[in-house]
């Protein structure tokens, strides 16, 4: 049973789910910094080649840029050689590009996004081999072979909730476009949460469903929500989950005109995510988020941490915040390195950190 | 005319070099990349990588190959990853939806292919638009088609449709296609090395595959030397849909999904890969042989290129850098054309 399965299972019954998600993910452990782990540099690290592999499914795009630098100024602070394989979004590229990967002996792989139906050969292959891998924000199961390190999903999409709660006043309702593509994890944990406030919530009124992922998911899902609130009027938010459906949805308000009538909730953060939100009236009002190369530096954290056996467990959720567009102005934030100095809580410097890597 | 043909040509070094480069460059080239990134990347020589080459270029080959055929009668499918994907998702959609066997999903695929072909050669060959602009409108519908026969949603295992969770899965035989191997060569290359082999066959040692040439090159004088013109570009267009259908099962097989319009990236690069071919031998047209070269170079390049963390951007310049080189020599180098 994949991931997925088990995540939709969970959806299929609201009133036990708490009591499912617990049985269903029996085998994801939380991931803890073991008391055996090394307390000094391990030999293999500080002899050199030492070496990560990197696969990566989507890597255009500023939240793929952002992740992968975090994860190249990790692997330099720790010492750690890169590989990086880029997939381009082609799953059956990045299924042979972790089989290569695999083939090429590295002492951990890190795999940016992902389909376990697509990269299972590999992962097997891995686990043969008796490689750690890393499973940043894919939809693959944990396993003895395989850990998880994910952003809290359904506590990013709760906060924007939560944020459009406290802006319209206590109460949630009026018509509202809804911007999903199932099949994607983080994307099918945030519609959950969406599904909940709905369910909690009869004033919402969800007028539409548009969304597209592709090269050219912003451009292609302004056109959508363009038809959506015309078809719409009486509009009074664009729930986005996603930053590229964000923009996308703050484009289409930007060119009717409707920035007085209809706000975006959106998803991620990036310095461009940064400059559309504190441009002139942007109706995207509020993100959540955790920082993106925050994000790409523990996934490397963690990954060189199973290739010297620091850690117990196999499952670490990176906690979110949520950011408005106020608060970026009120604290003259204009991109994501500010953001760290402006939002102490997006940083996690202690977390996974074994004694070793000091 | 007459006196021109008589004059010698002048067989100075400069024009034996500029010969040489027209003929051998490109493989030169290909040559001494390997070599390259075999002294300086230990893995890249090793036969398992190479495998890891072949397999990348597999499905590009198998698409560029269909592309050369359409080529050759001159004729041009812009429709090749529209057919792949509307392949990818019938397939997928026959095993995850209809819970049909690995062999009827492949059958169903593959006519889903051909059908592109009869489309093009309808409005090809029946309809009289020109190649580029019938292609160009099949890939829209042939796309949008594709779309809304899944509703927009990828094709995977569990899906939902309609509220109901599907229960057919990918088949052990389909998925064979991606990672099975016959004698520890992959399964996508000994598919490929099958497909060239068979175009090859057919557009250099049979009478067809000069009519097709001889289409292409005048359409006009074809059809009076006796050749039925438009039989040949509906076969052309019937074996580019065919190939980018069998392409569409590797690529499916592969990822053990049916992903969204994952197929229109391989038109172009099938197209790169049929252009790199004219300077392949000095051919100075689509052939099989040239087009089975762009595709092997550029996995190769790309291949090497990742061993030292060129980031992605930096490939597709690359790779532009190489179609740049691949044209000079046929268009510049190449017999000035009148």
């Amino acid at each position: 049973m994949s991931i997925q399965e088990k995540i939709k299972n969970v959806a299929l019954a609201p009133l036990v789910g708490a009591l499912m998600a617990s049985a269903a993910w029996a085998d994801q452990i939380p991931l803890t910094v073991s008391a055996s782990a090394p307390s000094e540099v391990p030999a293999s690290v500080s002899d050199g080649g030492f070496k990560i592999a990197v696969v990566r499914q989507l890597n255009v795009g500023d939240v793929y840029q952002a992740w992968i630098t975090g994860v190249q100024e990790e692997a330099e602070k720790l010492g750690v050689e890169l590989s990086i394989f880029n997939a381009d979004g082609d799953n059956a590229k990045q299924a042979l590009q972790l089989q290569q990967a695999v083939a090429e002996g590295p002492d951990a792989i890190v795999i940016g996004w992902g389909f376990g139906d697509s990269l299972q050969a590999g992962l097997e292959a891995a686990s043969a081999a008796g490689i750690p891998v890393v499973a940043s924000n894919a939809s693959i199961e944990a396993s003895d072979s395989v850990t998880l390190v994910n952003q809290s999903e359904h506590l990013m999409m709760e906060g924007i909730m939560q944020q459009m709660q406290s802006d319209m006043g206590g109460a949630v309702a009026g018509d509202m476009i809804y911007v999903y593509v199932a099949g994607y994890r983080p994307l099918d944990l945030r519609d959950e949460i969406w599904r909940k406030w709905k369910d909690a919530n009869p004033g919402i009124n969800e007028v539409a469903q548009i969304g597209v992922v592709n090269a050219n998911t912003a451009a292609e899902t302004a056109n959508q929500a363009i038809a959506a609130l015309q078809a719409n009027p009486d509009t009074v938010a664009i729930v986005a989950p996603y930053d590229e459906f964000t923009k996308g949805a703050t484009l289409a308000i930007q060119e009717l005109g409707l920035e007085d009538k209809v706000k975006a909730y959106g998803m991620d953060i990036s310095t461009a995510d940064i400059s559309v939100m504190i441009a002139d009236k942007s109706p995207w009002v509020a993100t959540a988020t955790t920082d993106m190369k925050n994000f790409g530096r523990i996934s490397l954290r963690v990954a060189a941490g199973e290739a010297t056996d620091a850690y117990e467990g196999n499952n670490l959720e990176i906690p979110p915040l949520v950011i408005t567009r106020d608060d970026l102005i009120s604290n003259g934030v204009t991109n994501v390195d500010q953001l760290g100095e402006a939002f102490p809580g997006l940083s996690t410097p202690g977390l996974a950190l074994a004694p070793w890597m000091n | 005319m007459g006196t021109t043909a008589l004059k010698a040509p002048k067989r100075s070094g400069i024009e034996a070099t500029k010969q040489f480069v027209y003929r051998y460059g490109l493989l030169a080239v290909l040559g001494l990349m390997i070599v390259y990134f075999t002294v300086t990347q230990p893995f890249f020589g090793t036969f398992i990588n190479a495998m890891f080459i072949l397999q990348a270029a597999s499905i590009v080959a198998v698409v560029g190959l269909g592309c050369t055929v359409s080529m050759t009668v001159g004729g041009f499918d812009l429709s090749v990853g529209a057919a792949m994907s509307l392949s990818i998702m019938a397939a997928a959609a026959a095993m995850v939806v209809g819970e049909f066997s690995g062999t009827v999903a492949i059958l169903i695929g593959m006519c889903a292919g051909l059908a592109v072909g009869v489309l093009n050669s309808i409005l090809i060959v029946y309809a009289r638009i020109p190649d580029l602009v019938a292609t160009l409108s099949s890939l829209f519908l042939i796309n949008g088609l594709t779309l809304m026969g899944v509703g927009g949603q990828s094709v995977a295992k569990g899906m939902v449709i309609n509220g109901e969770r599907t229960q057919g899965e990918f088949t052990p035989l389909f998925k064979w296609i991606g990672s099975g191997d016959v004698f520890s060569v992959p399964a996508s290359v000994v598919i490929a090395a099958t497909v060239f082999i068979l175009v090859t066959v057919l557009l250099n040692f049979t009478r067809w595959g000069r009519a097709f040439y001889a289409v292409g090159g005048n359409p006009v004088a074809a059809a009076a030397a006796g050749i039925r013109v438009a039989r040949y570009r509906i076969a052309a267009y019937l074996i580019s849909g065919g190939l980018a259908s069998i392409a569409g099962m590797m690529l499916a097989a592969r990822s053990n999904r049916g992903d969204v319009n994952v197929g229109d990236p391989f038109l172009l690069q099938a197209v790169s890969a049929a252009l790199v071919g004219y300077a392949v031998l000095g051919a100075n047209k689509p052939n099989a042989f040239g087009t089975l070269i762009g595709a092997v170079f550029v996995a190769a390049l790309i291949n090497g290129l990742t061993m030292f963390n060129f980031p992605y951007y930096a490939q597709s310049f690359v790779q532009g850098v190489l179609l740049v080189v691949a044209l000079l020599m046929s268009y510049t180098l190449g017999p000035s054309r009148r």
